[in-house]
């Protein structure tokens, strides 16, 4: 289950609760990361995933919901 | 044109109030105007004095603490705790990293990992050390960044 996953890989990087973090979370103003963060869990996404995540449209992500339609797209 | 960067910090528990805190400052010691900061696509910060764009401004925060910097040219800073973990696939150090997104913000364009795959421009970038925090800033001034930490008790 990608949020599952999804939700482990944030919690882990922003030292938080993985119950916490839903589809409709905001990336910015819920979760208070900060680029690095992001940067390092774009990188933690493409480990688990398999993936390759274009760095434009991570740009785009507003909610971890966001992010979850992305990888489903590429697995 | 006044070269010189005047870069302000301050230590938060609010920052909305810091921020206005670090604007008073400025104005008190520039022209006493009202200053506000908005901003553009991709989150660049504008800088306005009585609503009208004026000058450049970079910001960065840390968990605790506050810095923006103005100045009449393109201006890129970032600020972070020394002691802060990095991947190293990501980059080799936190020192490091503070260059590459004060010049990804100089750019206007941020961090992005085509960025850190680059160079990066040295004689436009000098890094500090405050606070227990790394601060670096891209620029094309040559004078002497001025820089000022102000005090929060006296503020809030």
């Amino acid at each position: 289950m990608i949020l599952e996953k999804l939700s482990k890989i944030i919690a882990d990087q922003l030292n938080m609760e993985q119950k916490e973090i839903t589809e409709a979370t905001l990336l910015k103003e819920d979760l208070n990361a900060d680029s690095l963060d992001i940067v390092e869990i774009i990188m933690s996404i493409e480990e688990e995933f398999g993936v390759q995540v274009d760095d434009d449209d991570a740009l785009g992500f507003k909610t971890v919901g966001d992010v979850v339609g992305y990888i489903e797209k590429l697995v | 044109m006044n070269r010189q960067i005047k870069i302000y910090l301050i230590e938060y528990v609010d920052i909305a109030k810091a921020k206005q805190a670090i604007l008073q400052t400025y104005s008190q010691e520039h022209d006493g105007m009202r200053y506000s900061i908005d901003h553009a696509d991709k989150g660049r910060p504008l800088l306005k004095r009585e609503g009208e764009r004026y000058g450049e401004i970079s910001v960065s925060h840390t968990a605790n603490m506050l810095a923006i910097a103005f100045s009449d040219m393109p201006i890129g800073i970032d600020l972070e705790k020394r002691d802060r973990e990095i991947d190293k696939r990501v980059c080799d150090s936190i020192e490091h990293w503070t260059r590459y997104e004060a010049y990804g913000k100089w750019l206007g364009e941020g961090i992005s990992r085509k960025l850190l795959k680059g160079q990066l421009p040295d004689k436009l970038l000098r890094t500090r050390i405050i606070n227990g925090c790394y601060l670096s800033i891209c620029s094309e001034s040559d004078e002497p960044d001025s820089i000022t930490i102000i005090d929060n008790k006296k503020i809030l």
